[in-house]
């Protein structure tokens, strides 16, 4: 079974492809520096059509006639009240356009407009430079510095300075905790069970919300807060694991992106990025468990907990809730070692 | 005979989105058996993006466990079997991956053209875009602006009976070719026609110089009858080639197989058909249910009327959805333990970020199995909205699931299956355990005999046979007793209340006969008729179930009253809570 992978990494190439479907133009060219909620890229989700009937709309008898009058070609830009049609005569009658469109088509007597629509932007998502351009797809941009993969976000990316509010890794996010002075920052607070606090970060400008976790009754309106909240462990009281406490308070006071805007379908996970002026290699993705690897309990009474693997046991073990499954030892950094299910760790690496 | 030699050692591959997984069969002393599986991720999702390298894991594994070398120096299977015992004599693929091709459907009118090919879209894995009809009430432009948004891989026109409409059948088709131009000439679909052989030319004429046009057999050829088939048959060739292009390594497996690989959910459905031929019970009824990681499957045949529903399994692929589908009260409502709201929905919500987490003790065990129990609940009752008409009678009820794999006590099965469907009647209740139904249904295309031995093995195991009461008395009253005749002339007597689940002790394998005497009013011909004779029955791995507890299953409102009313359930079936 594969074990999830949640890079907390000190110094990574971070390479991300930004893609859109549909229609689009990409807004940067290779080797523009771009921040986190830059645009790079905009398209049109849906495209909506109409088509016009000119020989219904202005009463010819012939669909020859109806295409004469027609004073567009393909390719026009249209505003709305410009004249698509426009039959002759003393009682001349003209069909208007009713939306900002494009002509695309002109069949017959038949004019096909595409609706011109507010395009959707792609933003870059993180500090980076653009490598490269993929036509009409999307853009490849790039960096290098420390990483850290969070589990959930509320689709929503933002880029700030950091600063910690945890003084350790099991405290509570109280709305009492935020303060007017974080105004402009990404704060790291810790577990999260009340929904005041996002009120709290929006009314004081705060740019971001790093948690270790999130009670699941306050989700909803995470989702619905317009600061970014990434999430790095889970749902319910856990604490945020050594790892990223450390990677993330050793960081304080600097600019980090926070990009919680990510599609489980297409594999993509909400990431914290702090740019630094190193240059490293891509992280290894889809890796399997190894001893001597890093990782995270993710579930029971030690999750949240960074350990090293000792041994993976390949044949499988009964729990004392009767499930059988593959486990492997780890160590805790106190040398506490215990066994625990290859589907509840996470590899941090 | 000389067939069975030919395709004498056999490879089904089943692969989905998650999990690869592998079959060797072949025949020891006459007959096949199933000889070992092994099972690996599919390898289908960054940073391999191949499904070639989860297969060759998977086939590393069998290699080891069968001590069979299925791959040449090249890493090409070897295909037929060698004289050094290497190599297979026939390879089967059945696949998931839903929704990777789409489809957008055309017909005339509803209850001919349109149902039949909402018939035939139902028995594919292709996403259904959008279906254009005579009476669609959307403007062209509407229809337009559809087609170009869902840009289909495949555009299918039926319509008009043989000798039937005509004019109609062409003006639909005036219409997707005007669709058609508008789209980028890199997404032009592949266009097939399945209506009104009359018309053909005609069609050819207008539309093969815009589209790549395909004629197959018209599917619904008259008012009453529907062809399916032949349609089926092409869609599936076209899928095959289409998925070559989108899923990296299809192409390596494809090759080597004799038949087009199949979708699981036709693949199931060759074999519950089957199934429901087997029945002894006349007319019987059977229900299938796929819990894979990527599909949950709902297949049923009733009387001969085979009808099946398939959705994407929310929980490991659709987080939101998942979140949205489940109902935190109905899931704290079948939990037999006290738990906090919050406890549960935490639990869920951490699930729906990582959907493969093992629950660590037993109360998480159970949170799970009610999590289980709601998926299944929510898509019977999506399987029964949408067929209508679905009675609860079903004969037998048979399961395969990854999402059960995890479950030692095959009782917390039967439990899911009772509290979830709630038979009717007298079902029996089976386990897959292999998740081989499908995996026989594409093999059975080439080879019809391998299935029939296979499911004559243990592959398919019986759980349990079960008696679902229906009485009016009040809970707690006796209502039946029940007396079981040993072959060794013992017997024991037991007395079954009202608002109860009963497991008999009878052995997986062993025959016993049964005797039902009615100690209240009841109507004993839900038992079948020439009960006061006795039943032969068999103990499945759960023996054989009384379950009593009326259907609806009537749940206690007050929370500890219903907490021990599980208590009392669960200890019955030999489920310890603790």
């Amino acid at each position: 079974m594969e074990t999830l992978n949640f890079h907390t990494l000190g110094l990574a190439k971070i390479q991300r492809t930004r893609l859109f479907p549909g229609r689009g133009d990409i807004l940067v060219r290779v080797g523009q520096k771009v921040d986190a909620s830059d645009p790079i890229a905009e398209f049109i989700p849906e495209d909506k059509f109409i088509i016009v009937n000119v020989r219904k709309e202005l009463n010819y008898k012939n669909s020859e006639d109806a295409r004469r009058s027609v004073n567009v070609k393909i390719g026009d830009k249209l505003k709305k009240g410009d004249v698509i049609a426009q039959s002759s005569g003393t009682l001349s009658r003209s069909v208007k356009a009713q939306n900002d469109s494009e002509v695309v088509n002109i069949i017959g007597s038949q004019v096909v407009l595409r609706l011109i629509q507010t395009p959707k932007a792609v933003l870059a998502g993180f500090e980076s430079i653009v490598t490269e351009i993929l036509p009409f797809h999307g853009v490849v941009i790039e960096t290098n510095g420390a990483l850290i993969q969070g589990v959930w976000g509320n689709q929503k990316a933002t880029s700030g300075p950091i600063i910690t509010i945890m003084k350790d890794m099991f405290e509570e996010l109280t709305p009492q905790k935020i303060d007017v002075t974080f105004r402009g920052s990404i704060v790291l607070g810790g577990y999260c069970a009340n929904s005041e606090v996002f009120k709290a970060a929006e009314e004081l400008n705060i740019k971001g919300l790093i948690l270790s976790s999130m009670s699941a009754s306050i989700a909803n309106a995470a989702i619905n807060c317009s600061v970014p909240i990434i999430l790095l462990e889970g749902f319910g009281p856990i604490p945020l694991n050594e790892r990223a406490y450390e990677l993330l308070t050793s960081n304080e006071k600097k600019v980090v992106s926070l990009n919680s805007i990510y599609d489980v379908k297409k594999f993509e996970k909400p990431e914290i990025i702090i740019q630094l002026p190193v240059e490293a290699n891509l992280p290894v993705d889809g890796q399997e468990l190894r001893n001597g690897c890093v990782v995270r309990v993710n579930s029971g009474p030690n999750r949240g907990k960074a350990a090293i693997v000792k041994k993976v046991n390949p044949t499988k073990t009964k729990l004392q809730n009767g499930i059988r499954t593959a486990c492997a030892v780890i160590e805790f950094s106190d040398e506490d070692q215990i066994s625990v299910p290859l589907a509840n760790l996470d590899i941090l690496e | 005979m000389s067939e069975l030699i030919e395709l004498a050692s056999v490879l089904g591959i089943k692969i989905d989105i998650h999990t690869t997984k592998l079959f060797l069969f072949d025949v020891v002393n006459g007959k096949f058996h199933l000889l070992a599986t092994s099972e690996a991720d599919t390898t289908y999702k960054p940073p391999y993006n191949d499904i070639r390298e989860g297969f060759f894991k998977a086939i590393d594994n069998l290699q080891q466990i069968s001590g069979r070398m299925l791959l040449d120096d090249d890493m090409n299977l070897i295909v037929p079997s060698q004289t050094d015992g290497s190599g297979i004599d026939q390879i089967a693929f059945t696949y998931g991956f839903l929704d990777k091709i789409s489809i957008i459907t055309a017909g005339l009118l509803e209850g001919v053209s349109i149902s039949s090919l909402s018939n035939l879209i139902n028995s594919t894995h292709l996403k259904h875009s959008d279906q254009i009809s005579l009476n669609d009430s959307r403007k062209i432009d509407e229809i337009l602006s559809s087609v170009v948004n869902h840009q289909p891989d495949i555009i299918l026109l039926s319509g008009g009976t043989e000798n039937g409409a005509n004019k109609s059948v062409l003006r639909m088709m005036e219409i997707i070719l005007f669709c058609i131009k508008h789209l980028p000439k890199e997404r032009i679909p592949e266009l097939v026609y399945a209506g009104n052989s009359s018309i053909v030319t005609k069609i050819q004429e207008t539309a093969s110089s815009i589209a790549n046009l395909s004629i197959t057999e018209n599917i619904r050829p008259t008012l009453e009858d529907e062809n399916l088939n032949p349609a089926l048959t092409f869609i599936n060739e076209l899928s095959s080639q289409m998925m070559v292009k989108k899923i990296p390594g299809f192409e390596y497996i494809f090759s080597f197989t004799r038949s087009v690989p199949l979708p699981f959910n036709q693949a199931n459905g060759i074999m519950t058909k089957f199934l429901n031929k087997l029945g002894n019970e006349k007319n019987g009824n059977i229900f299938v249910i796929d819990m894979s990681k990527e599909i949950i499957l709902m297949a049923g045949s009733i009387n001969g009327n085979f009808q099946q529903n398939l959705v994407e399994n929310p929980l490991f692929n659709n987080p939101d959805h998942f979140i949205t589908e489940t109902n935190i009260r109905e899931i704290s409502k079948w939990l037999p333990i006290n738990k906090e709201k919050e406890d549960i929905n935490d639990y869920v919500w951490g699930k729906s970020i990582r959907p493969n987490t093992i629950p660590n003790d037993k109360d998480e065990l159970l949170i799970e199995i009610s999590i289980i129990k709601n998926l299944i609940r929510n898509n019977y009752q999506l399987f029964k909205n949408k067929f209508g008409n679905i009675t609860d009678n079903w004969n037998q009820i048979v399961i395969n699931g990854d999402s059960l794999s995890n479950f030692d006590n095959p009782n917390d099965i039967a439990l899911i299956l009772l509290d979830t469907i709630q038979p009717k009647g007298i079902t029996n209740l089976f386990l897959d355990q292999h998740g081989i139904l499908p995996v026989l249904g594409s093999i059975a295309l080439d080879n019809p005999i391998l299935p029939i031995q296979i499911l004559e093995g243990s592959s398919i195991s019986l759980l349990a046979k079960v008696f679902s009461i229906q009485s009016k008395a009040k809970i707690g009253t006796p209502i039946l007793k029940v007396r079981l005749e040993f072959k060794d002339s013992t017997y024991l007597e037991e007395e079954i209340f009202k608002g109860t689940i009963v497991k008999l002790p009878i052995s997986a394998g062993q025959i016993v006969k049964l005797f039902l005497e009615p100690l209240s009013n009841m109507d004993m011909n839900q038992f079948g008729n020439n009960i006061d004779k006795g039943l032969i029955v068999q103990g499945g791995l759960c023996g054989v179930i009384f379950d009593t507890r009326g259907r609806p299953i009537q749940l206690q409102k007050n929370s500890t009253e219903r907490s021990d009313q599980f208590q009392k359930w669960y200890r019955s079936m030999d489920i310890n809570l603790v």
